[in-house]
């Protein structure tokens, strides 16, 4: 049980959910979108976050498709990671979902709880970050489409009151040949120390690297060269020079992978 | 729209029966099922981590530490009482699969939404879903033994 009281909505459309939540806001009721609520449930639990009313999207259907527009895969944010990895109409990103948490939390874990949740290490940004995804986000009445690398460094990534509705990704960029390994400390299910994915495009490979700073990041030739030691993560799964090491390691099983 | 504040009476299915409950927003699924009775899922970190608590939903498995009973309201919850007869039951007694027996239930319940979804499932795959649990007694040689064993006599029934 959460040690605090809320009230809980099952709101059906886009506009419901919308309207609902400035309405809460309004009243100071401290409302928050709740898709797969793993993060807000366990920090609720130990009084690390609280809130007034709990708005459950995972009932409207903008939410919850998986589409293949012809031109585009639409993924809904409220979507589990398990059904992305099923469905197999975005294979790096299925690869990358798998690999989050564990087989029985990608039930439960939305597309949008892994992007926005407070979590750095964000992995399911990496492919989106890859194949220039474009994010759907809902507020005030309106859906407005922007580039997930126009968002990726924003803390939190959207204000109060915007949800996240869908991803577009060109359909075409999802076939090209990829890359995706994460490397952990010892368990197999734990956060990543280097977890690195790569396309390869017109002979050319581009790379996104989550485990390396407090955010997950697109990283070239010249980048790795100009690492700031500084500002890599640090912790008690790794020291810094240790994850730069498994970084260089993992480019070069990336590049040998995607050449051969 | 539907909204729930405060104790209201709602419907559960459970185990195939539907059960009228009271409950508030701020209740976990887990706390709900413990409370009618069913002690079979088990409080272990209440983080998500340990698999202990775990059941089905629509055949799914899921942590209900982190569900919300409401969320549940309108699907169909499996929890290990209503899985009357499985046949990894018997292959985790057959195959010495646990010791103190706290972590059993929410591998039965792993094991038997596996075969259902992927009654073919290979090593991996089977390492894959067994990953969620843990069993600080460490069986999991056994377990890994008795679900590799069942799913090929499943497998072998179905054929015959």
């Amino acid at each position: 049980m959460l040690p605090f009281d809320f009230c809980y909505y099952l709101p059906r459309s886009l506009s419901q959910a919308g309207s609902l939540f400035e309405k809460l806001q309004k009243n100071s009721a401290k409302p928050v979108f709740f898709g797969g609520g793993t993060e807000l449930i366990s920090r609720g639990r130990v009084g690390n976050i609280t809130f007034g009313a709990a708005i459950d999207v995972k009932s409207i259907h903008e939410l919850r498709q998986i589409k293949d527009t012809g031109k585009e895969i639409v993924i809904g944010g409220a979507v589990c990671l398990r059904e992305i990895a099923e469905s197999n109409v975005f294979p790096l990103l299925g690869a990358v979902v798998k690999r989050i948490a564990d087989n029985t939390i990608q039930n439960k874990i939305t597309l949008a709880g892994n992007l926005l949740g407070g979590i750095i290490y964000r992995e399911a940004m990496l492919p989106l970050l890859l194949l220039d995804a474009k994010v759907v986000i809902y507020e005030k009445n309106s859906t407005k489409a922007v580039g997930i690398k126009d968002l990726y460094l924003k803390t939190p990534l959207l204000n109060e009151g915007q949800l996240l509705v869908e991803i577009r990704v060109d359909k075409q960029k999802t076939c090209l040949p990829w890359f995706h390994n994460k490397v952990v400390k010892s368990e197999k299910i734990d956060y990543p120390l280097i977890t690195l994915c790569a396309v390869k495009e017109n002979s050319c490979i581009k790379y996104a690297v989550s485990g390396l700073y407090n955010h997950p990041c697109i990283i070239d030739k010249e980048s790795l060269k100009n690492i700031d030691i500084n500002q890599v993560l640090d912790d008690h799964i790794s020291s810094a020079s240790y994850r730069v090491h498994i970084l260089k390691q993992q480019i070069q099983n990336a590049h040998k992978e995607l050449f051969s | 729209m539907i909204e729930y504040n405060d104790y209201q009476k709602v419907y559960l299915n459970i185990n195939g029966e539907n059960r009228s409950v009271i409950i508030k927003p701020a209740q976990t699924l887990l706390d709900v099922l413990r409370s009618l009775g069913l002690t079979g899922a088990k409080k272990g970190c209440e983080n998500g981590d340990c698999g202990s608590c775990t059941v089905l939903i629509n055949s799914y498995p899921i942590k209900s530490c982190l569900t919300l009973a409401l969320e549940a309201v309108g699907k169909q919850i499996l929890t290990i009482e209503g899985l009357k007869n499985s046949p990894f039951q018997q292959a985790f007694v057959s195959h010495n699969a646990f010791q103190c027996g706290y972590c059993t239930p929410g591998f039965l319940l792993v094991c038997h939404s596996l075969s259902i979804h992927y009654p073919n499932a290979d090593d991996q795959t089977i390492a894959h879903w067994l990953q969620s649990n843990i069993c600080r007694c460490t069986c999991y040689q056994e377990i890994t033994n008795a679900v590799k064993c069942k799913l090929k006599d499943i497998l072998q029934t179905k054929k015959a």
